[in-house]
């Protein structure tokens, strides 16, 4: 399972994709959000931040 | 005593790289007469790599920037789990290298093949060694120490708010015309196709089921998602063979090339306005590790089969009488291969996600200046891939119809009479064997790399795969191609409703619909145009877009190199400006003379106001100009010539500018003494590791 995990992490990180983990492990609660996003709401706030600006992620 | 022995032999395994890098390179540019073995390319290649990255890329580390392993990088300070996040060097190099790594460097190196292989190699490697690595380096150590902000954002604080303008109109346009090129590479592999469309169709249904997967039913499973993903792909590429050959399905997937481009229109319109969750997303996930899987068998395919180059070191056309793509040797060869060399487009990536990941200022030059070698890399592939073929076959597939005509006859004799032998039979056989109706004229780069690419991949693994290797790598790269496609007319949306929300409020809302919808249907048809006008365009299209692709990218790096400039100048390391002093001038002394020769040539071939003339003055006397056809095409050239030059003429513009900018910014920081760097305040590292 750990490898697995690993894979995964690897993947995701290469492939710039959300990583619910890392998230769920810096999350530290607060006044206004004193829960974590579930995982398929991170995963739409990620993708939207990610594509949804006028930042250039990949090059031609 | 131990030390000094490591240090000996450290010196002695030095020198030996030297050497074989020597020795390599004296082969690949000396031997004449016979065929010389891929693997010398190679080895020189490499060689030269290792010396750079050891040497030079040490030398400016040091040196030049100083990096300083106390000091804390973004990611720890700002460690909140989403962007800033310390990411160990090996898979922060894999997320870098997908990010720079596109069609850029598998296209510019085979269209430079017309020249030989020589020049085009020798230009990526002392491009990449001396401009684009140090390009790429020192905006990532700039935008690490500056907490990741993008080259616009820095440009803006170092050069002043008109640099940072002058930079989104910059990404503007040169996203138009790089959106534009790539579409027409992908239409010229796919026209006339029914495999090919067929496969890349299929992709669309396949990223939206990819999109739903990990949306709603397992969330967030990227990874299980495009495993799926890859293996619906490679179904769909074998079912394109059954697609292909059926009489009844054929039809339904056997385009013109006009059709694409209204079909390829269509398609981002409506993919840039729809959540990125459905398509964009997935698209990406599948492309990004196809990309890099297929660069990874590429490798081991050529060192498997070390196939000879088949291509001559030098060809008659670098006197700029090349079908390929017009102008002599300089300044078109540098314009030509961008990407691979220099590429200013990377200093946008290298100003995004990367810094905000490093864990060690120590980590930079492998990132920066390692990740452009390992581009440059698959630059020089791709000119093995484009030289295993046969000359006749590699100017068979990428000259256009206006040098070799229509039918297998014409093109073989034209071909011969250039001095390359080539059989009507050849021809036509080899569209047989990749299960294509015709290989003459597909230009644009992608066909002739899939077609030496299947050659390799064939002779490493199977002679009977050769139409579905084929196959495979036209659909990787279109598929990469489309994601460009589709992400790149979201962000030129975005910049655009940026700049145009600085004048009118409103339309700066991205979260207003009316606004997505104008600036989306604004940007395809902008790069629709220059598409369409490349499709009909009797010289095959790429021979006009892609020199202005080529000097958008330069002009690019021009402005980078600037900021890098600049930066170093309020650092106050004036001993070393020459660093990216040497390549900014060389840059500008390619992109001007490019840019000029474009507009002013007197050649007709060149110039487009040349041609315009040409055009006029037959206009004038009733005659026509071929390909034109008739009065209303004759105007259409006319047009197309005058804005083509328009845009040149913007681009140099946009290059004068930009140095006006930056040198009256460096006399006030040289006369003022203004050593003022804005970085961001020095925090030691060490209280950030022990709190993890």
């Amino acid at each position: 399972m750990k490898t697995w995990q690993r894979i995964q992490r690897t993947v995701r990180v290469i492939l710039g994709a959300p990583d619910y983990q890392a998230y769920i492990e810096r999350f530290s609660p607060t006044l206004l959000h004193p829960l974590p996003l579930t995982e398929k709401e991170f995963y739409l706030k990620r993708l939207s931040e990610r594509y949804e600006s006028g930042a250039v992620n990949r090059c031609c | 005593m131990n030390q000094k022995r490591k240090q000996a032999w450290s010196r002695v395994g030095w020198a030996f790289v030297a050497v074989l890098g020597a020795l390599a390179l004296g082969q690949v540019a000396l031997v004449r007469g016979e065929t010389i073995n891929s693997i010398w390319l190679l080895t020189a290649a490499v060689s030269i790599y290792l010396i750079a990255y050891r040497f030079y890329a040490r030398f400016i580390a040091h040196r030049v920037l100083g990096l300083d392993d106390r000091r804390a990088t973004p990611a720890w300070v700002h460690n909140d789990g989403k962007d800033y996040v310390p990411t160990p060097k090996g898979v922060l190099f894999g997320h870098h290298f997908a990010a720079i790594a596109g069609a850029g460097p598998l296209v510019g190196p085979v269209l430079a093949a017309q020249m030989g292989y020589l020049p085009g190699t020798l230009w990526i490697l002392a491009g990449v060694v001396f401009a684009g690595a140090v390009q790429d380096f020192v905006i990532l150590f700039a935008s690490t120490r500056r907490d990741g902000k993008s080259l616009g954002e820095m440009a803006k604080q170092e050069v002043g708010r008109f640099g940072g303008l002058l930079a989104s109109v910059a990404i503007l346009s040169i996203m138009t015309i790089l959106i534009a090129v790539l579409a027409l590479v992908v239409v010229n592999a796919l026209k006339g196709s029914p495999w090919g469309t067929f496969t890349l169709a299929m992709t669309i249904p396949i990223a939206i089921l990819m999109g739903i997967y990990m949306r709603y039913l397992r969330p967030g499973r990227v990874e299980e998602a495009t495993v799926i993903g890859i293996v619906l792909l490679l179904v769909t590429l074998v079912l394109g063979e059954r697609v292909a050959a059926s009489p009844t399905w054929a039809p339904f997937f056997t385009f013109t090339g006009q059709q694409l481009v209204l079909m390829l229109m269509a398609y981002a319109f409506i993919a840039s306005v729809l959540p990125v969750w459905v398509l964009l997303a997935p698209r990406d996930y599948l492309s990004t590790f196809l990309k890099l899987g297929t660069i990874v068998l590429l490798a081991l395919g050529i060192l498997w089969v070390r196939p000879e180059l088949q291509m001559p070191a030098l060809t008659q056309f670098i006197d700029g009488s090349g079908p390929v793509f017009s102008g002599n040797l300089f300044p078109f060869l540098f314009i030509t291969i961008a990407c691979g060399a220099v590429s200013g487009f990377h200093a946008l990536v290298a100003s995004g996600t990367t810094p905000k990941m490093v864990q060690r200022e120590s980590e930079l030059p492998l990132l920066g200046y390692g990740g452009m070698l390992a581009e440059s890399f698959v630059a020089i592939m791709a000119m093995i891939a484009a030289s295993v073929l046969s000359p006749g076959v590699y100017f068979a597939v990428n000259s256009p119809p206006a040098a070799i005509g229509a039918t297998p006859e014409a093109a073989a004799a034209a071909i011969n009479s250039w001095g390359f032998p080539v059989s009507s039979g050849e021809l036509t056989g080899l569209a047989t064997e990749v299960g294509e109706s015709t290989i003459l004229s597909r230009t644009g780069g992608a066909p002739s790399l899939a077609l030496g690419m299947a050659q390799i991949f064939s002779s490493a693994w199977g002679a009977h795969l050769t139409a579905f290797f084929y196959h495979f790598a036209i659909l990787f790269e279109a598929v990469f191609i489309l994601t460009t496609v589709d992400a790149g007319t979201r962000v030129g949306r975005f910049v655009l409703q940026d700049l145009v929300g600085n004048l009118w409020h409103k339309f700066g809302d991205t979260r207003w619909y009316p606004g997505n919808l104008i600036a989306s249907f604004l940007i395809v048809a902008a790069w629709g145009y220059f598409l369409y006008q490349g499709v009909t365009d009797p010289l095959g299209g790429i021979n006009t877009l892609w020199p202005l692709f080529g000097i958008s990218n330069q002009m690019l790096a021009a402005l980078a190199l600037a900021l890098a400039t600049t930066i170093l100048l309020r650092m106050g390391k004036t001993h070393y400006l020459w660093v990216t002093v040497v390549p900014l001038a060389w840059l500008l002394l390619v992109t001007m003379t490019a840019g000029y020769q474009k507009v002013f040539s007197p050649e007709a071939k060149v110039g487009f106001l040349a041609h315009a003339e040409l055009v006029r003055s037959a206009l004038g006397q009733g005659e026509l100009v071929a390909p034109a056809q008739n009065i209303a095409q004759m105007r259409q050239m006319l047009f197309n010539d005058t804005l083509d030059a328009v845009v040149t003429g913007i681009f140099m513009v946009v290059v004068i500018l930009v140095m006006a900018n930056a040198i009256y910014t460096w006399i006030r920081v040289w006369r003022l003494g203004e050593r003022t760097v804005h970085e961001s305040p020095y925090l030691s590292l060490e209280g950030f590791v022990k709190e993890r």
